[in-house]
C-alpha cells in the first residue's frame, strides 16, 4: 500500500511565493533524487476556508519500508547531509513551523501514476478531514469509495482516500475540481442533493463530523492542468 | 510507581539540538551537584517532520518521587527555594525555545525506569511517541490492558516499550513511548499494524484498544540523548 506524507507549513508574512519556489527548485528535486519521494501535490490553503498563510505538500512513498527510510534520513540539526541542511535552514526565511500527518492509501485510492494516466487534474482542491467513531476507520474509508463515485458524477474527482496513520479515529480525502468556479458550484448544489444526503445518512453511525479546507495548486504541481500554461506565481 | 516530567518544547527552528544540549547540560550539571544526575534523564528527543507539530523537542525526566518533583518545582517558583542557576539558564535560552506544554507522569508497574531500560538495552534510531486519549476515568483500564495484552503484541512486532505512563492531573490521558532499533523495524511494525495477520496478536490488540482509546496524537522522534548524556553519566 502506498503511504503519503502530508506537510503543512505556516508561512512567515509574505513568504508563500518564496517558499513554494524554494520547494520547487530545491527540496522537491532533491527529495525525489535522493529519497525517491514523489511529489503529488503542492500549493497553498485558500484562506477564506482555512488557516492562512500556509502551504501544503503531498508526497507519495511506495510502502512502509520507504516511509521508514525517509524518516530515518529526515532533517535534524546535526544531520550529515549538507545540501539538505542548507536548504532546510534557508527555508526559514519563509516559514515558521510545520505540522504533518501520515496517510495510508485505501486499496481503491489512485496512485500518482494512475491519476496521471487517467488525466485527472485541476486547480482547486478540497482537503477533507473526517472524524470517525474510534475503531471504525476501515469501514468509513470503504464508504468513501461510494462517495467518490457520487462526486465523480458531479465533476469532483478523488485524488486520494486515506486512513490517517497513528490514529484510530481519523480519515482523510483529497478532491479536485476543475477550478474555483466548479468548486463553488459543487458547494451550491450540495445541500439539495438527495443522493449525497442519502450517503451521509448511510455513514451516520461511522462519521462524527468532517471539515474541508480548500487549497489552490501551484502551476508546477504534478496535477496542474497541462493545458493551462502560466508563469504566474501564487502569492 | 515513578514520577516523570514530560515536556513538549516549542524550539526555535534549526536550534532543536542546541536547545536539547543546553537543557541537558544545565540539568545534568545541577543534578551532579546534588549527586542525583545518574538515572535522572530518560530521553531528550527531536521531533521529525513526519507527524505532528514541528519543530518540537521532547524531554522526559525521571524525578522518581513526588517529593523530588516538588523540589524541582520549588526551585523555580518557591521564593525561598529558587535556584539562581535555573533562572540564569531560563532567561539565557530564550533564543532556543519559545514555550511548551508539560505533563507530570506516573509510570505503570510494567514500565522500566532508567536503570532498568539501560540494563535491558532498550534503544533505537526512531521512537514512536503517542499521547493517548480515553474517556474520563478509563485511562487506568486502558493502561492495565496495554500491559497485559498490548505490550507483548507490540514487542512481538518489533517495538520495544520505553514506557507507558498515566498523565497526572488528568483523568483521560496516557503517554506511550516505544523504540525501534532501525527504520526497518518501524516499517515492519507499521506493516503489521495495518495489514498483518488479522488473527495475529498485534491486530487483535489494535482492535481491542478501541474499547478505551478515543484518539491519539503521535510524534516520530529521533533521540538526541537517550538514557545517558555527557552530563548524565
Amino acid at each position: 500500500m502506498a503511504i503519503y506524507l502530508h506537510e503543512i507549513s505556516a508561512i512567515d508574512g509574505g513568504g508563500k511565493e518564496g517558499y513554494l519556489e524554494a520547494l520547487r527548485t530545491g527540496w522537491v528535486p532533491y527529495a525525489e533524487r535522493t529519497r525517491g519521494m514523489r511529489l503529488v501535490w503542492l500549493g497553498s490553503t485558500i484562506g477564506s476556508t482555512a488557516t492562512w498563510p500556509e502551504t501544503m505538500a503531498l508526497w507519495e512513498l511506495r510502502d512502509w519500508e520507504h516511509f521508514a527510510d525517509v524518516c530515518g534520513r529526515m532533517y535534524t540539526d546535526h544531520a550529515d547531509e549538507p545540501e539538505m541542511t542548507d536548504w532546510w535552514r534557508g527555508s526559514f526565511r519563509f516559514r515558521r513551523r510545520a505540522r504533518s500527518q501520515v496517510l495510508v492509501g485505501a486499496p481503491f485510492s489512485p496512485t500518482l501514476d494512475a491519476l496521471r494516466a487517467s488525466g485527472v487534474s485541476g486547480t482547486a482542491y478540497g482537503f477533507t478531514r473526517y472524524r470517525v467513531a474510534p475503531g471504525r476507520v476501515d469501514a468509513f474509508v470503504a464508504a468513501l469509495r461510494v462517495r467518490a463515485e457520487l462526486d465523480a458524477a458531479r465533476g469532483r474527482r478523488l485524488i486520494g482516500a486515506y486512513e490517517i496513520a497513528f490514529t484510530n479515529d481519523a480519515a482523510y480525502a483529497i478532491w479536485v475540481h476543475d477550478d474555483l468556479v466548479a468548486a463553488g458550484e459543487y458547494q451550491r448544489l450540495l445541500p439539495g442533493d438527495a443522493e449525497i444526503a442519502s450517503w451521509q445518512r448511510s455513514v451516520r453511525h461511522l462519521l462524527e463530523r468532517s471539515t474541508e479546507w480548500w487549497a489552490f495548486a501551484t502551476p508546477h504541481c504534478p496535477l496542474w492542468p497541462a493545458s493551462y500554461a502560466t508563469d504566474a506565481k501564487i502569492w | 510507581m515513578g514520577i516523570y516530567l514530560h515536556e513538549l518544547v516549542n524550539v526555535v527552528p534549526t536550534r532543536a539540538d542546541d536547545y536539547l544540549d543546553g537543557i541537558g547540560r544545565h540539568h545534568g550539571t545541577e543534578r551532579q551537584k546534588r549527586g542525583e544526575a545518574s538515572n535522572s534523564m530518560l530521553g531528550l528527543w527531536t521531533v521529525i517532520e513526519a507527524s505532528g507539530t514541528w519543530p518540537l523537542g521532547v524531554n522526559l525526566w525521571q524525578n522518581e518521587t513526588w517529593q523530588r518533583q516538588a523540589q524541582a518545582l520549588q526551585s523555580q517558583f518557591e521564593p525561598r527555594a529558587q535556584n539562581p542557576e535555573l533562572k540564569k539558564w531560563w532567561l539565557a535560552n530564550l533564543n532556543l525555545r519559545t514555550g511548551g506544554f508539560d505533563r507530570i507522569l506516573e509510570s505503570t508497574p510494567y514500565s522500566l525506569d532508567v536503570a532498568g531500560l539501560r540494563a535491558k538495552g532498550v534503544g533505537g534510531e526512531l521512537f514512536l511517541h503517542q499521547i493517548v486519549r480515553t474517556r474520563g476515568g478509563d485511562v487506568g483500564a486502558y493502561l492495565d490492558a496495554l500491559g497485559t495484552d498490548g505490550v507483548p503484541a507490540l514487542e512481538g512486532a518489533g517495538a520495544q516499550l520505553v514506557g507507558a505512563y498515566r498523565v497526572c492531573n488528568y483523568d483521560h490521558e496516557a503517554v506511550v513511548i516505544t523504540a525501534f532499533r532501525t527504520p526497518r523495524e518501524l516499517a515492519r511494525f507499521q506493516g503489521a499494524w495495518h495489514a498483518g495477520d488479522p488473527d495475529g496478536a498485534l491486530r487483535i490488540w489494535r482492535a481491542r484498544e478501541d474499547t478505551w482509546v478515543r484518539g491519539k496524537d503521535t510524534l516520530l522522534l529521533k533521540p538526541r540523548w537517550f538514557l545517558s548524556s555527557p552530563w548524565h553519566p
